[in-house]
């Protein structure tokens, strides 16, 4: 899981830089000074405990919230692009996305051709084959006509990334993409999304709440406390427990599986089966 | 496919109606009629030139006219409802007919007024309530799929109705046309009323018709309508502005005829996939059919009198409505 090593890396689209990024709701900071490169082809993950600015963060580069400070993708300022134009280069989704009932999974997917459309633009064929190679792609062709109601959690998850990825855009944004998923559905998703990202040299920017997973999936985590960044690198050195006990107001017990994966484990404060 | 199927009734309903009547007529005699006055074909009718007059005079354009009508008002009410999501959302929640109803009212009490300025006069009312009903509910609301812009039309409605109430009790003895114009009805249609509305309504269409996909992408909620680029509030204001103005210029000819704009959209939601992409245009076309055999229904039920076309629409509405109401699959999450 390293970045796809090519011989274009100069010319590579995706790479998003963020300066002295502040976002304020009301009165409230969410976010203070965040600076930081995200390279093309890059998977990123954005850990932190609640309220710790993770989908902020998120929402300021899909430009979902008002933010102070720069925000460039390619060179280019993001606050002063026309909305479609920001569309065909970041594709987002949300934590809980609406599934309009009884719509079909291809038309659902469709829509994700809305930035390629001129304003009053249809539908063209291409953009129907498109969705149709999509969901073939992510071994969803048998619910092509299904409505979107008749669908389980990680079917509507699939369908999710493939509304998202018929975008084409480069970057992908990623708002706890397994929360609604058991285990065997996370993984899978999770590596579906791997796939994806090195076989189209995607830029990949996720929160994620389970650290286990976030050790074996991104090479790159960002850990955020009340709005700033508190650390910055790969999994093996900001997974520490001194840092995640800081930071997540809990004692944990950090582990090397016999794969050598990180594995993360807050520990109880009273033992099982003990009451006072 | 739908949308063939949808064509295909609506010519078949066409031809029929317009053959049906007190003067019994084959639907062959309507196709020659209609041949006949297509131009570069020379087609001469076979009909005589008495049935060939009824069919062209007086029932083509009140067919004509009821597939204008309701075509607009079912269309413009699958737009209603995906703008505000909104299962029983219709171009006269925002007070289109309150206000259209005040201008009626306002033209025929009007002494030496010309009826011909009754459809504009009803027009502008129509447009002037719901122009009202948005800059109220915009003020109160963070963005207009919010209830407060519905409530803001609850309370505009029930102010112009008033104000007409008041007028038409102090012209009394003008209570029997402005009475019957409220019902609705569209027995004295000519051709000048088809050409009069026909460009609102051919406008309105397209511009409806071409938000269709749009209409889709808002129902996958603000923030992922935004990250596909589309401003929803952009959407929602043009969207409802044709909307309003294709149904005004509807009711301003046929009177206040109510319901059109929940039973046809529901029904077609009901038997197609329920995208806005489909919906739209089938909404359309059977919002033509329905309107053109309510209105033979009216003419025919009780021949040779009529019974008003909104009494009609309202009496197949009513029941409905409580349908939509009670059934919870047509009512969740389908907008």
């Amino acid at each position: 899981m390293t970045v796809p090593t090519t011989t274009d890396e100069a010319t590579a689209k995706g790479r998003v830089e963020l300066r002295d990024v502040d976002v304020h709701y009301d009165q409230t900071v969410a976010l203070t000074g965040v600076s930081l490169h995200i390279m093309p082809g890059e998977w990123l993950g954005i850990i932190g405990a609640n309220g710790a600015g993770k989908s902020t963060l998120l929402r300021a580069i899909a430009r979902l919230v008002e933010y102070r400070g720069s925000i460039r993708i390619d060179d280019h300022d993001t606050g002063s692009m026309q909305r479609r134009e920001f569309a065909r280069l970041v594709a987002y989704v949300p934590q809980n996305p609406q599934f309009p009932a009884q719509m079909r999974a291809i038309d659902y997917v469709a829509l994700g051709r809305t930035p390629h459309h001129g304003y009053f633009g249809a539908e063209s064929p291409g953009d129907r084959e498109l969705s149709a190679a999509l969901l073939h792609r992510l071994d969803m062709s048998h619910l092509t006509l299904r409505q979107l109601d008749t669908m389980s959690g990680g079917e509507l998850q699939r369908l999710v990334l493939a509304r998202a990825l018929v975008q084409e855009a480069p970057i992908l944004l990623l708002d706890e993409p397994t929360s609604a998923l058991d285990l065997g559905r996370r993984v899978e998703a999770l590596e579906l999304v791997d796939e994806l990202r090195l076989e189209r040299r995607l830029t990949i920017v996720s929160t994620l709440h389970d650290l286990t997973l976030a050790a074996q999936f991104t090479e790159r985590v960002l850990l955020l406390s009340r709005g700033f960044v508190v650390a910055d690198s790969t999994p093996e050195l900001v997974l520490v427990e001194e840092t995640l006990n800081r930071h997540f107001d809990v004692k944990v017990e950090i582990l090397r599986s016999e794969q050598n994966n990180i594995v993360v484990i807050p520990r109880r404060s009273k033992l099982k089966g003990h009451h006072d | 496919m739908p949308i063939l199927v949808a064509a295909a009734v609506l010519v078949g309903v066409m031809i029929t109606s317009t053959a049906i009547g007190p003067a019994d007529l084959s639907s062959a005699a309507v196709i020659g009629v209609l041949l006949a006055h297509l131009p570069f074909l020379h087609f001469h009718s076979s009909a005589s030139t008495i049935d060939q007059a009824i069919i062209w005079q007086i029932r083509l354009p009140r067919v004509i006219l009821a597939s204008l009508v309701g075509s607009m008002l079912a269309l413009g009410g699958a737009s209603y409802q995906g703008v505000f999501r909104n299962p029983l959302a219709d171009p006269y929640l925002l007070g289109v007919a309150a206000g259209a109803g005040l201008g009626a009212t306002i033209a025929i009490v009007t002494p030496s007024s010309f009826s011909e300025l009754l459809p504009l006069a009803a027009f502008v009312g129509g447009v002037a309530a719901v122009t009202l009903t948005y800059v109220m509910g915009a003020k109160t609301a963070r963005n207009s799929s919010s209830p407060s812009i519905i409530l803001a039309g609850v309370a505009v409605a029930a102010i112009f109705t008033a104000i007409q109430t008041n007028v038409q009790q102090q012209h009394a003895a003008d209570l029997q046309p402005v009475y019957s114009w409220i019902l609705g009805s569209l027995s004295v249609a000519t051709w000048s009323d088809v050409r009069l509305i026909l460009p609102y309504v051919v406008l309105s269409a397209v511009v409806l018709l071409s938000h269709r996909r749009l209409l889709d992408v808002l129902r996958l909620g603000e923030e992922e309508a935004l990250t596909l680029g589309v401003n929803p509030n952009r959407v929602r204001l043009i969207v409802v502005a044709a909307a309003t103005l294709g149904t005004a210029a509807a009711v301003s000819v046929s009177g206040l005829i109510g319901f059109v704009g929940i039973i046809v959209p529901h029904l077609v939601r009901l038997t197609t996939n329920a995208s806005y992409r489909v919906v739209m245009p089938v909404s359309l076309l059977s919002g033509a059919s329905f309107l053109i055999l309510a209105d033979l229904f009216a003419r025919m039920v009780e021949a040779p009198g009529e019974v008003p076309l909104g009494v009609v629409t309202a009496f197949i509405g009513g029941p409905f409505f409580i349908l939509v109401l009670r059934s919870r699959r047509s009512n969740q999450g389908v907008l």
